[in-house]
């Protein structure tokens, strides 16, 4: 006997958890909210960006500060999302920062967000856009301005969701403090920071 | 480990002489270069005469079988005074199977610091934030038996300014590993001529690299797309650029964007030879204020692949060739607005 399943909101039983489709094929795409990601100690710490909420700039490796985000989503294909990410200026509109793009696979976040899913591998910082923030190249200024977070979603079959968020962007509060400061503040040279 | 060398003459310059070199072949640098012999000869470039310029450059040295090395070359800009010195032209060689070569302007120093002529090779050569603020001179990474002299006379009026004493640090990587080989020495000179006329133009560069990348073993055409607008005073022109990274990569493209990071046209450049990616030198794109280039850095692994065992076998963001990846931009652009780094 031939058994149908009808396919529910945990996506295809031959696809990885979250890669397939997730949630309401009927359903256009949602998002719960966009969230930032604080790196710590290796695990990354999910902070709800919005309401002027201040977001951790963070240094990488190499240097300057970035902002980690990423969004909360359902009613779409999980596997290869794309996601792009900028600041914008809330008097203006004007783009006040570089955009990232990345893709990422889906998987589901856990309690009490299970009904919504999230970029696999978070930690790796590698599956969420990285916005690069400073230096500021263009000289306006960053840390402590507020910003509108933008941050859209696409899916293989072109499901899009653009979601914005007002934030605070904030230099961390230890040693690059400083530099951070120095860095993602108006009219930035080469050199006049201790990076 | 620092060393000192003194056996080369790397740095010379006489500002009392001047002269227009462009259009005299005499001042065409001398190329000794065997391309069919294996392995192949070290390259051989002489410097400018006197008063046309000055020289950087390594010496020679051995790559052992399995292994990278990465050193980085300190140097002042020869001469005395603050009148800056005008560079519209460079010819930089290299050794086949060099990984990259870039020269920097030495600004916040950490932990990597030198005198003229000391060298630093490995350890604190290879952790990338030592030169996180460090503007970017020229880069070449063409290498190939036969392709390793790269000579870039800049467009009218556009220069280099350098200031006499100016610290500069040469970076030289050579891979004599799996995914890439040396077959003879190590070795790079750069030869910097004066630019002769009244009215110079002065050349800004970009270094961008995207961060966090992570590239895994059956992982097929995945992608980082960023932004580096630089256009700080107003519109610019591009007139070069390459791209880099390591093994995985299959496809680097550069676009150019306004001022809301939105695509302009198509790719100006593209690369997919990761080993060997081209230099575009002949490029006139016009930046409107505010924009810049966007670069996107397409990656496959084959899924028996590894690159860091300690990682899953994935390759993540770093500099060595085997294990890591890299997904950096090079632009060269005028007028300068100022020395643009994006991370």
């Amino acid at each position: 006997m031939l058994v149908v399943t009808a396919l529910g909101p945990t996506g295809c039983s031959s696809e990885p958890e979250g890669c397939g489709f997730v949630g309401d094929e009927a359903g256009k795409m949602e998002v719960a909210y966009p969230f930032v990601l604080d790196p710590g100690d290796g695990v990354a710490k999910i902070i709800e960006a919005g309401a002027g909420n201040p977001v951790p700039l963070r240094q990488p490796v190499q240097g300057g500060f970035v902002i980690y985000t990423g969004l909360l989503l359902r009613n779409l294909d999980g596997c290869r999302v794309t996601m792009r990410a900028q600041l914008k200026d809330p008097a203006t509109g004007n783009v006040i920062s570089n955009l990232d793009q990345r893709q990422a696979d889906l998987e589901r976040a856990p309690s009490p967000h299970d009904d919504w899913w999230r970029p696999i591998d978070l930690d790796s910082l590698s599956t969420v856009p990285n916005i690069p923030a400073c230096p500021d190249a263009l000289g306006r200024g960053i840390a402590g301005q507020p910003a509108v977070l933008e941050i859209t979603a696409t899916d293989s079959k072109k499901r899009t969701a653009t979601v914005a968020a007002e934030v605070l962007p904030v230099c961390p509060d230890n040693e690059l403090k400083a530099a951070c400061e120095c860095s993602c503040g108006p009219n930035f040279m080469p050199g006049q920071c201790e990076s | 480990m620092r060393l000192t060398f003194c056996a080369i003459p790397v740095a010379f310059l006489a500002l009392a002489a001047c002269g227009d070199h462009h259009d005299d072949p005499d001042m065409a640098p001398d190329l000794a270069m065997t391309p069919d012999l294996a392995p192949p000869t070290d390259v051989v470039l002489d410097p400018p005469a006197a008063g046309m310029g000055f020289q950087l450059g390594t010496p020679v040295f051995d790559i052992a079988a399995g292994t990278e090395k990465q050193a980085c070359y300190f140097f002042t800009v020869p001469g005395t005074g603050t009148d800056p010195l005008w560079v519209s032209r460079t010819v930089a060689a290299l050794n086949p199977g060099s990984h990259h070569l870039n020269v920097f302007r030495v600004k916040t120093v950490k932990a990597l610091d030198g005198k003229n002529g000391d060298v630093v090779e490995d350890g604190e050569c290879w952790k990338s934030g030592n030169w996180a603020d460090w503007p970017l001179v020229i880069n070449n990474q063409e290498s190939a038996i036969g392709k390793n002299v790269v000579d870039w006379q800049l467009p009218t009026d556009v220069a280099h300014r350098f200031t006499p004493g100016e610290k500069l640090m040469l970076q030289i990587h050579y891979v004599n590993a799996s995914t890439q080989k040396t077959p003879g020495h190590g070795k790079g000179i750069v030869n910097f001529y004066k630019y002769a006329g009244a009215s110079p133009i002065e050349l800004g560069t970009v270094f961008a690299t995207n961060q966090n990348i992570k590239v895994c073993p059956g992982e097929a055409e995945k992608s980082f797309y960023t932004t580096c607008r630089f256009a700080k005073a107003g519109p610019v022109t591009i007139v070069g650029a390459n791209g880099h990274f390591h093994s995985r990569g299959i496809k680097f493209e550069m676009n150019l964007v306004d001022s809301m990071n939105t695509t302009m046209g198509g790719m100006f450049y593209t690369s997919t030879t990761w080993d060997d990616p081209p230099f575009t030198r002949d490029l006139a794109l016009t930046v409107p204020a505010m924009g810049g280039i966007g670069w996107t850095c397409e990656y496959s692994m084959p899924a028996a692949d590894c690159g860091d065992p300690a990682n899953s076998c994935c390759a993540t963001f770093g500099g060595h060739v085997d294990t890591q990846e890299h997904c950096n931009a090079f632009v060269y652009y005028y007028p300068k607005s100022q020395d643009a780094s994006c991370f």
